[in-house]
């Protein structure tokens, strides 16, 4: 199990010096790597958690298994075609990584995700655009129907 | 797909910068596909509303603006946008199918609080990839509806 605490920093932001609660602050070359990790072994157990969890491994398994690897890289040094994919698996560590941090706290939390360009979505100012969606185009959310 | 309503990021930036009134709550409501909500959708007349009934109430669920409501918000240096996910959404179907009548629920909207449910401006659409009916005594939950706001 990941341990989410051991990961992030709890405290207060000096950025934000009129703001008298704590954010999680997340290091990307700390976190995703090892939130990446996390999800390769979830996905190769095939053994998922519920809820929202759930929908998300789901789907993450049917990224291009190539698409991990090249989270871990930055993002010009990802062949151009494999680029969403890369793109998406950063989302996906970030949305589970998010969602067991909640699930962890058990109360509404304030998330501070530092700047670090290896671990940008894209190389440029592009973001994931609706076009660029097409792909995934369940990303943002997830359903559940029980 | 989801994305912002350009009447939802008009006013995102007329509450914040003119500080018109915001709405007390926010809903989520529930449309067939019978119209696709994209950019240019100001109201919920634009659209069409699943049918009422067994679990549904015609204009969704309430959110209230607060911390519970809007569970998760995120500051993204790493990628330049901020991101705010909203509580998990359950409908649970009682007495019949939601919905009890016509289309399913292929999207789901982020309405303000308007008196008249057809005069709602709908601020965020968001996919559910294809049309859900509920079975009689199952739920249907929207988990993590997410909002970004980038600067591309």
């Amino acid at each position: 199990m990941l341990d989410v605490f051991r990961l992030v920093k709890k405290e207060r932001r000096l950025d934000r010096p009129s703001d008298t609660e704590d954010w999680f602050i997340i290091t990307p070359s700390k976190v995703w790597p090892a939130a990446i990790k996390h999800i390769k072994k979830v996905l190769k157990s095939g053994t998922f958690p519920s809820g929202a969890l759930l929908s998300y491994y789901t789907q993450a398994r049917e990224l291009d298994q190539s698409a991990w690897k090249h989270a871990l890289q930055a993002p010009d040094v990802c062949p151009v075609e494999l680029r969403d994919q890369r793109a998406m698996a950063l989302e996906f560590a970030r949305l589970i990584f998010t969602e067991m941090l909640h699930n962890a706290v058990g109360e509404p939390i304030r998330i501070y995700i530092r700047r670090d360009s290896k671990y940008r979505l894209y190389t440029e100012a592009k973001v994931i655009k609706e076009k660029d969606r097409t792909l995934l185009k369940w990303l943002g959310f997830s359903i559940v129907k029980e | 797909m989801a994305g912002w309503t350009n009447r939802g990021k008009y006013n995102t930036l007329a509450r914040y910068f003119r500080a018109v009134a915001f709405p007390a709550n926010f809903y989520i409501i529930l449309f067939t596909s019978a119209s696709a909500p994209d950019a240019d959708t100001n109201l919920v007349s634009d659209l069409t509303e699943i049918t009422a009934g067994n679990g549904y109430a015609t204009g969704g669920i309430s959110l209230t603006r607060n911390a519970a409501d809007f569970d998760v918000l995120t500051e993204d240096d790493g990628n330049d946008r901020a991101l705010i996910q909203i509580k998990d959404i359950v409908w649970t179907a009682a007495g019949g199918n939601i919905p009890s009548a016509g289309g399913g629920a292929r999207y789901a909207g982020l309405t303000d609080d308007d008196g008249v449910i057809a005069n709602r401006e709908v601020e965020e659409y968001f996919d559910l990839v294809s049309d859900r009916t509920i079975s009689d005594t199952q739920t249907l939950t929207l988990q993590n509806m997410e909002i970004r706001i980038n600067e591309s």
